[in-house]
């Protein structure tokens, strides 16, 4: 975004709402635009768990995200979820394929509702439990769940031996034994990915629920550009014991929703909320009225011109954002296979 | 049905990951994370475009099996892995399964419509219930439900989510209270190209034909015999007519093992060598699955002992769906082998699927001969490597059936559904 982008830290994000997942679809060639923002990330289908009203129009976010995924090469994918109809299982292989699919440019953005999912409980519409309360807790639990399965199969145990023909070390696999909100035995049915796990964002509409999120999450999207509410937040993240980053002394990463309604109040909004302490990237809402493409011809290059966001640059979406992998949460854990003895030597040469 | 038949076949392509042998892995033009790579799966959906087939398929189950010696274990989600390869093809239809028994009707109606919509309409679901229990232990279920049970629930599943779909396009709110489901709400995903996706069934038991007759527009058989083959189809089509249906609506496609060489000692070496690349118990656990009975403990050189016959289509023992087992005690009866005989016999012929093995010639006669006899309206094609096979399959096997008038020169429809109906026109 030229050079004037200064020495500014602040990183740039922008949400997407379901009437802009579906127009893209829609015509998807304008999306490869979204790849010369400089954004570290996109949210796909935020709306969701923002605490909007549903939309007219929405489409599934980890199917839209891989879609985009695919003709917007350059961008990363968080997809929006909440675990109300959707369960950590299913969220976790979800988004671990969207991640292996997009060479680690993805992640998953958890919310505690999803605004267009009917019924009032997380899991229960499935018929199989009784379900559990929508709460900033169960939201925490299904996280904790995703991540353990995420590092269930190493991908350092695929060895693709052609002597011995064993394709992995199956006993490096293990169950994740997870018990909590959700129970689930794990292993993920794919291997940890070229980024090593997803990225795990929370969207958090209030400083308490920054504070849970910040146990468990990789980085926090807070709803309210209020500075005071801000400074709460990032109190909130400073104090939380952080699960995810443990031994690393960190904090998850804060980024400030600002609304963006086309008038010139986004600009100001934007950059009072990169200048507060603690704050490391603005996330660009725009309405659901609004064009994304005026927004990422408009106030984009105008945040970076002024030096308020930086261009992330980066393979993978942890590089980008400069995260650790995340700890390691399956010491001990229970070895889902036994090892693989190497097979007989051949009597022939493989012909194919 | 006799050889005055119109229309052509139809062509799907089982995409058993690297193929449907566990040493696929070890072929030379793969590598280690093929299994998992975008431009593997990219590849897969261009090849089969380029051959005008109908659908690719991807099989699935919510739980990992053991992947020490084969990669096919490793599964991505098949909506994502299809909506990604959707935005690299044009044409070629998606076909994805996901169970009734451990899904969310609401999370996957909405799932499944925005995949047919990104896709311009050419979403297929392949509608299985699961039946193993580390997939219910993934859903914090000890064990997964009785099959009537697992049944019921899919019929009412299905009914939900074709509802939901239904609110998509007029706006109105879903009201359901069943047995299973307690439910009020709509989709707000736009309606695709072709509505929404088309269903598809693969259980082979009376009740799963039931289904199929009511709801489904194609049928991922397992037929071993063209007598039974032929049984079959017009159950389902006699199914679909007492449901007020055209027997033209539904679409009957068995699956077929394939391994294919220039000739049919090329292709039998072929078949030979992938399977002694794998684990020497392959077929011996294969079976043991598919039947519910450790095959292990039998004496290989004897025939196999009535009680374990008797147990194989009992519907109350566990084991595999019924229709795989109908067919393997089918061809046992058959033939009458010892087990090792059998498990031998079995990588030539398939076992539970047919199989198939000699030259793309050979299997352009076979193609014809069962879709002219009326056993079939297509088939599932399961090459035992893609990597090559699926090539073979577009630039052998396609131009050849095409020479007979047995297959589309290039697509006249773009919706999956579209593709089905030109096929009996």
């Amino acid at each position: 975004m030229g050079e004037t982008t200064a020495d500014t830290s602040t990183y740039l994000a922008i949400g997407l709402g379901g009437e802009h997942l579906a127009a893209l679809i829609a015509d998807p060639g304008p999306a490869s635009r979204l790849d010369g923002t400089g954004a570290a990330f996109v949210v796909a289908g935020i709306d969701r768990i923002d605490g909007s009203a549903p939309g007219g129009r929405t489409v599934e976010p980890t199917v839209a995200a891989a879609f985009l995924a695919a003709h917007a090469p350059g961008t990363a994918f968080l997809a929006a979820a909440a675990p109300h109809r959707d369960h950590p299982y299913n969220l976790a292989r979800r988004v671990a394929s969207l991640d292996h699919l997009s060479r680690g440019r993805s992640g998953l953005i958890l919310g505690v509702r999803d605004a267009y999912a009917p019924g009032d409980t997380a899991w229960g519409g499935a018929g199989l439990t009784e379900g559990a309360p929508l709460e900033a807790g169960t939201t925490r639990d299904a996280a904790v769940a995703v991540q353990k399965l995420w590092q269930s199969w190493p991908h350092e145990s695929i060895v693709a031996d052609h002597e011995t023909r064993i394709f992995a070390r199956a006993e490096q696999i293990v169950h994740v034994d997870h018990r909590g909100v959700f129970d689930v035995a794990g292993p993920l049915t794919v291997p940890s990915t070229p980024q090593g796990s997803p990225v795990l964002a929370w969207y958090a509409g209030s400083p308490e629920e920054a504070a849970t999120a910040g146990e468990v999450a990789d980085l926090v999207v807070f709803g309210d550009a209020e500075p005071e509410r801000i400074a709460q937040a990032v109190a909130a993240l400073d104090a939380a014991r952080s699960s995810r980053l443990a031994g690393d002394g960190r904090r998850p990463l804060l980024f400030v929703r600002v609304t963006v309604d086309g008038g010139d109040a986004a600009l100001a909004a934007a950059e009072s909320a990169a200048a507060r302490a603690g704050v490391d990237g603005i996330l660009l809402r725009p309405d659901a009225d609004a064009d994304v493409f005026d927004v990422v011809d408009g106030l984009v290059p105008r945040l970076a011109d002024l030096g308020i966001v930086r261009t992330a640059e980066g393979r993978t979406l942890r590089e980008r954002l400069a995260l650790p992998e995340p700890a390691r949460l399956l010491g001990g854990a229970r070895p889902a296979f036994p090892p693989p003895q190497p097979q007989p030597p051949l009597a022939f040469t493989p012909s194919f | 049905m006799s050889d005055t038949r119109t229309g052509h076949v139809i062509l799907g392509v089982n995409v058993l990951v690297l193929g449907y042998l566990p040493a696929a892995w070890q072929s030379r033009r793969l590598h280690q994370d093929s299994f998992v790579d975008a431009d593997y799966w990219k590849r897969i959906g261009r090849v089969a475009e380029r051959a005008t087939l109908d659908a690719v398929f991807l099989a699935d189950a919510p739980a990992l099996g053991n992947p020490s010696y084969d990669a096919n274990a490793g599964r991505l989600e098949p909506t994502v892995n299809w909506s990604h390869v959707a935005a690299a093809t044009e044409r070629i239809g998606l076909i994805a399964t996901a169970s009734t028994t451990l899904n969310d009707p609401f999370d996957l109606a909405q799932r499944l419509l925005s995949f047919d919509y990104l896709s311009g309409g050419r979403a297929g679901w392949n509608i299985v219930t699961t039946r193993e229990g580390a997939a219910a232990r993934n859903f914090g279920l000890p064990e997964v439900p009785a099959r009537d049970d697992r049944y019921d629930r899919a019929a009412e599943f299905v009914d939900l989510v074709l509802a939901l779909w239904e609110s998509a396009r007029t706006g109105e709110e879903v009201r359901h209270h069943g047995e299973f489901f307690d439910l009020e709400g709509r989709l707000r995903v736009p309606p695709s190209k072709q509505g929404h996706p088309v269903l598809l069934q693969a259980g082979g038991s009376p009740k799963g034909r039931v289904l199929a007759g009511r709801r489904a527009e194609g049928v991922f058989a397992a037929e071993l015999t063209k007598e039974g083959a032929i049984k079959h189809y017009r159950e389902v089509k006699r199914h679909a007519i007492e449901a007020g249906r055209s027997p033209d609506s539904v679409k009957i496609l068995p699956g077929l093992l394939l391994s294919l060489g220039s000739t049919e000692e090329e292709a039998r070496r072929r078949s030979d060598e992938l399977h002694d690349l794998g684990p020497a118990s392959y077929s011996v656990q294969w079976l043991s699955q598919a039947i519910g009975y450790d095959v292990s403990t039998l004496d290989l050189d004897e025939k196999f002992p009535e009680e374990v016959l008797a147990a194989i289509v009992d519907p109350a023992s566990s084991g595999g769906s019924i229709g795989f087992r109908q067919s393997i005690y089918e061809q046992i009866r058959k033939t009458d082998p010892t087990v090792r005989e059998y498990l031998r016999q079995t990588r030539y012929t398939g076992s539970g699927h047919s199989g198939f093995v000699g030259t793309p010639e050979q299997l352009v006669d076979h193609i014809e001969d069962w879709y002219r006899s009326g056993a079939v309206d297509g088939f599932n094609l399961q090459p035992d490597l893609l990597a090559d096979g699926l090539e073979v399959i577009a630039d052998e096997v396609v131009p050849l059936l095409r020479k007979r008038g047995l297959f589309r020169h290039e697509y006249t429809t773009d919706t999956l559904r579209g593709h089905f109906q030109a096929a009996s026109a």
